[in-house]
């Protein structure tokens, strides 16, 4: 079972469009597919009409009292699962200070999942806190949105450090990719041709459009309505990307 | 279909639109057309179907997808085709990388995946909606169709079916579903295998229906050469099934079956001498020995060709390129071969044995020409038959000590062989408990036995091979030193097969062996 997380210090850089989409292209590749919503916001679970509510809320999830089986929900696609996120997500910080080896938590958690997926998407919330830590421990894959510009490109090299510091975050490949990127701007046209120097970003280039946006309206993922699009296909891209850098 | 969820047979395409209907004024839904196509595939012995699992690919917009639905509850494994193949997949071991092909190699082996059924279902899939728009359950609605694969002949329709598919998290609303249909619409809920319905109206026979394994009922008291007759007939269809296979040499275990059927045969006729008229048999035993001569050549090449990778992989590493030269001129020799063999099954000659064979096993010879060892119960005789092969093969064993030349052993091989056969045909006037400790204990020797020939056997090719490959030139060079070291590995693998033989026969040979042996006889003896 391979786990993807799709993680940015940053907010609204295209964390949960990417995951749903993501997520969307690894079910169609014939891949059992589940999307953990881990935002409380709870933005990707709206994209897929499910409720953002996790009976007993994200602390028994945790601790393990409540299967993270049950708490799952099929979508409208098949192959394509999500676990939903609960507005108590916001405090599962807390809850993993009290608990024994807060890091290795939630990779324990998803090793129960094993039998019933090929991939695992996790779209987290905008932070850098214990629950981050406990995702780049049970990573395969860290998929980092980026927006090309100064600083966005200096709180990767930054996540970069952290990363480095600590023997059990290095399992974790990062692989940023350049998203929501407007090739009217000169500064985003001169970031992501002169990126390569400082990270490896993969290939594919997610561009800024209003269907992303869209995909709010429409609630569902973008090849869903518009599979034909410019980004529908940059996804496309970005998958196979994906799908041969990560090994499962 | 059990593995896309609950399914309720329709009587007609009628009946299917009133269920929609139905569905639409009871429940919010969505539909949209669908149009579901599958191949299925499974070896010629149907490895996968006797495991209750199916393999299959369904087009999809970029290429195809492999699905293998193993035995329940074991989940589904997918993979992504680069191209629906138009039926050919080939081995196992040809897939891309990954799960599924590392644990389909396992249940194949050497086995070729064919085409056995193509299945195509129009219909439309009927989405049950929440108070959100989302799919909470799925109901497929479709008319499925099946036809043998390979000619595009007509489509056979099957019966309509309405599949509910249940959306993990919601068993509520699929609870809902099924009470309307089965309780409201009065729908009966059915097991729907469209692979096994498909098969038998594609006109294949039954889903499973060839085994290389033999099974012949046969009535205890019916005269012995009718019930022979039974086993031989069953031998010849064995023959002719994997006829077609074995010429285009789909795999490797088509020529095997048709030589272990020929060798049975011919074990059989030999081993029953006196129930047929020497006359009518004598020509036929000289032609199926010709046929088994035939078909030898191909067969040593494939267990070498079968076997080298492992012998090659207990070489030490550099060793190993160096021993492609060899392989590839077995491969050479094996194409030469199976000319050959095609030519010949392809010949009058074969053509000639078959249909004559085939004559002589229809009806009873004239009475005059059955000998009264013919008119014996057919149980009476396998007792006698039983009894005699297995004082042979002890005393054969008997006098093997550590110094007797390989030629004895071969001879002990051959008599373990036919006393197997003989276990195998008459099955049925036994008891299933009684006849499994003899057959073990005789397979453990057989194993010894077995490897020891085979080793014997590809180290005489290895030698006559090894003059062709000293060419002079370096890499021949290399490749005559690799020759060196896998005979040395081979003489060792001989030795330990070798070593292990008095062994082995002490455990056939001992008192509860012979036990076993004493037990299934009695226990063939009162009916």
């Amino acid at each position: 079972m391979r786990v993807l997380a799709l993680y940015n210090i940053k907010g609204g850089v295209g964390k949960t469009a990417s995951a749903a989409n993501l997520a969307y292209l690894a079910a169609r590749g014939g891949r059992r597919t589940l999307l953990w919503d881990l935002d409380p916001q709870g933005a990707a679970s709206y994209l897929f009409r499910i409720r953002a509510k996790v009976k007993g809320g994200g602390r028994k999830l945790l601790r393990g009292d409540r299967a993270l089986d049950e708490a799952i929900k099929g979508t409208d696609f098949e192959a394509l699962d999500l676990l939903p996120a609960d507005f108590s997500y916001r405090k599962l910080d807390l809850a993993l200070g009290t608990m024994k080896k807060p890091a290795r938590r939630l990779a324990g958690l998803l090793q129960t999942l094993e039998p019933e997926y090929d991939d695992v998407i996790l779209d987290c919330a905008p932070s850098i806190s214990l629950l981050s830590e406990s995702v780049f421990v049970a990573s395969d894959a860290l998929l980092v949105p980026t927006i090309p510009t100064t600083l966005s490109l200096r709180m990767l090299e930054r996540l970069g450090r952290h990363l480095a510091r600590r023997k059990r975050f290095r399992r974790a490949a990062v692989l940023p990719f350049f998203c929501m990127v407007d090739c009217r701007k000169k500064l985003h046209r001169e970031v992501t041709a002169g990126a390569g120097a400082d990270a490896e970003f993969l290939e594919a280039v997610i561009p800024y459009s209003s269907l992303v946006e869209r995909m709010a309206v429409e609630r569902a993922p973008l090849h869903a309505f518009a599979s034909w699009s410019t980004p529908a296909r940059a996804y496309e891209r970005l998958w196979a990307e994906i799908e041969a850098r990560v090994p499962s | 279909m059990a593995e896309r969820g609950i399914a309720y047979c329709a009587g007609d395409e009628s009946e299917l639109e009133r269920i929609v209907r139905a569905l639409g004024e009871r429940f919010a839904i969505e539909q949209e057309r669908t149009l579901r196509r599958r191949l299925y595939y499974d070896t010629f012995d149907w490895r996968l179907w006797r495991r209750r699992s199916r393999l299959w690919t369904e087009p999809e917009p970029a290429g195809a997808r492999l699905v293998w639905q193993r035995e329940p509850p074991r989940r589904r494994l997918g993979l992504a085709l680069a191209a629906e193949r138009g039926g050919e997949i080939g081995f196992a071991a040809d897939l891309p990388a990954g799960r599924l092909r590392d644990r389909l190699t396992r249940v194949l082996g050497v086995r070729r995946l064919l085409p056995v059924v193509e299945v195509r279902a129009e219909g439309r899939l009927v989405r049950i909606l929440d108070g959100r728009q989302k799919t909470v359950v799925r109901v497929f609605a479709e008319l499925p169709a099946a036809r043998a694969p390979g000619a595009p002949g007509p489509w056979t329709r099957l019966a309509p079916l309405a599949v509910v598919q249940p959306v993990k998290g919601y068993p509520g609303a699929c609870r809902e579903v099924t009470g309307f249909l089965g309780g409201e619409l009065e729908l009966a809920e059915r097991q729907a295998d469209e692979l096994e319905a498909g098969s038998v109206l594609g006109g294949l026979g039954p889903a499973g229906g060839y085994t290389g394994k033999l099974s012949v009922p046969l009535d205890r008291d019916a005269d012995a050469d009718d019930a022979l007759r039974a086993v031989l007939r069953e031998l010849l269809e064995t023959i002719e099934r994997n006829e077609a296979g074995t010429i285009a040499r789909l795999d490797t275990e088509f020529l095997h079956d048709f030589r272990v059927a020929v060798r049975r045969t011919r074990s059989a006729l030999s081993q029953t001498r006196k129930v047929w008229a020497p006359e009518l048999i004598r020509p036929f035993r000289r032609e199926l020995s010709w046929l088994g001569g035939i078909t030898g050549p191909m067969r040593d090449l494939d267990v070498y060709l079968l076997a080298l990778p492992g012998y090659a992989a207990a070489l030490p590493a550099p060793v190993r390129a160096d021993l492609e030269p060899f392989r590839r001129l077995l491969e050479s020799h094996g194409e030469a071969e199976q000319a050959k063999l095609a030519s010949a099954l392809g010949g009058p000659r074969y053509r000639r044995l078959i249909d004559s064979w085939r004559s002589f096993l229809a009806a009873r010879p004239a009475e005059e020409s059955r000998p009264p060892a013919a008119r014996q119960p057919i149980v009476r005789l396998a007792h006698r038959i039983i009894g005699k092969a297995h004082r042979r093969i002890l005393k054969r064993g008997r006098a093997i000590d550590d110094d007797t030349p390989p030629e004895a052993l071969h001879r002990l091989r051959i008599d373990g062989k036919k006393l197997r056969y003989l276990l195998e045909f008459f099955r049925a006037l036994y008891p299933p408990a009684a006849l499994g400790p003899p057959i073990r204990a005789l397979k453990q020797l057989q194993d010894n036995l077995g490897a020891y020939n085979d080793y014997g056997v590809q180290l005489r090719m290895l030698e006559s091979c090894g003059g062709r490959l000293a060419t002079g030139d370096a890499p021949g060079v290399a490749a005559v030193m690799a020759l060196g070291r896998l005979a040395a590995e081979l003489e060792r693998r001989e030795a330990r097969e070798r070593a292990r033989f008095s062994e082995r026969f002490a455990e056939f040979s001992r008192g509860e062996t012979s036990e076993h042996f004493r037990a299934l006889l009695a226990a063939g003896e009162t009916p």
